[in-house]
């Protein structure tokens, strides 16, 4: 299978090039409409998406900032109050 | 996520010179934009001179600030700069000029092992390690827009570009991560 194929009507290449759109929810319903069919009917973009997701979704979970540790604080705070 | 009608307000306190107002948007501010300076520069000690630089010019410029945005994305745009002044030319990486197509091969379409780099993602270090081997402008998107909430109106504004610009920047990043996960972290815009 390539990336030219076409499943309920768009190609793979199509579906990768709006996925992002997809994601973010920018996409017209029916061009969104036609993405979810082509998803569902084709394995190879329905695990790709599923993976596309998935990362998205660590990223917000893996990555979450902590606070500052106490003694870089503390130099930051002195750092600061040098200056007058 | 902080609220950002208290931090105006804050921000309108310490561009009026009040030192307190200003160390609650330090507390406030502080872990996220080392961890944002980490993401930019090569170890803990230089983007703790980010950290630094970005708070004593934030300080210095603070009755600059205009409310024309979130003062988040005011701070990382600070950081973003002092960020690139500390950088050393060669640590960073250049943009990723493949194709869409090449990406989205390189991200795994196609390939029976595609669903392995989201159980790669649940590692934090191995995230790290593959978000340290992707284009600058690439790992700055995704960590304001996925990491940090900053929404694509602020995220355009901290990287300077449009937010068709950032939509587009940040679908070929997370292919790229994608990508990069795939390979271990290796370097993968060469």
């Amino acid at each position: 299978m390539s990336l030219d194929d076409r499943v309920a009507g768009i190609s793979c290449r199509e579906v990768l090039a709006q996925l992002g759109d997809y994601q973010d929810g920018g996409l017209a319903a029916d061009a969104r409409a036609a993405l979810e069919a082509h998803v569902g009917a084709c394995a190879n973009c329905a695990a790709f998406g599923g993976a596309y997701g998935g990362l998205v979704a660590r990223l917000r979970e893996r990555l979450t900032p902590r606070d500052l540790d106490a003694e870089r604080a503390a130099r930051l705070a002195a750092r600061l109050a040098q200056d007058e | 996520m902080p609220d950002q009608a208290d931090d105006r307000e804050l921000m309108i306190r310490a561009a009026a010179g009040d030192r307190p107002a200003f160390a609650a948007l330090v507390d406030r501010y502080g872990g996220r934009v080392f961890h944002l300076a980490r993401a930019l520069v090569r170890d803990d000690a230089t983007a703790e001179d980010v950290l630094q630089d970005t708070f004593l010019a934030a300080w210095r410029t603070a009755a600059s600030y205009r409310g024309d945005g979130a003062v988040a994305s005011w701070l990382y745009a600070i950081a973003r700069h002092a960020a690139h002044r500390r950088a050393r030319r060669a640590d960073q990486i250049a943009t990723d000029d493949r194709s869409l197509e090449a990406l989205g091969a390189a991200a795994g379409w196609g390939q029976p092992d595609v669903l392995d780099v989201v159980a790669r993602g649940e590692d934090r270090a191995q995230l790290e390690a593959a978000m340290a081997a992707l284009p600058d402008d690439d790992r700055l998107a995704l960590w304001l827009h996925h990491v940090l909430d900053q929404t694509f109106d602020d995220t355009a504004r901290v990287l300077g570009c449009s937010v068709a610009a950032v939509k587009s920047r940040l679908h070929r990043a997370r292919l790229a991560l994608a990508a990069s996960l795939r390979q271990g972290g290796d370097h993968v815009a060469r």
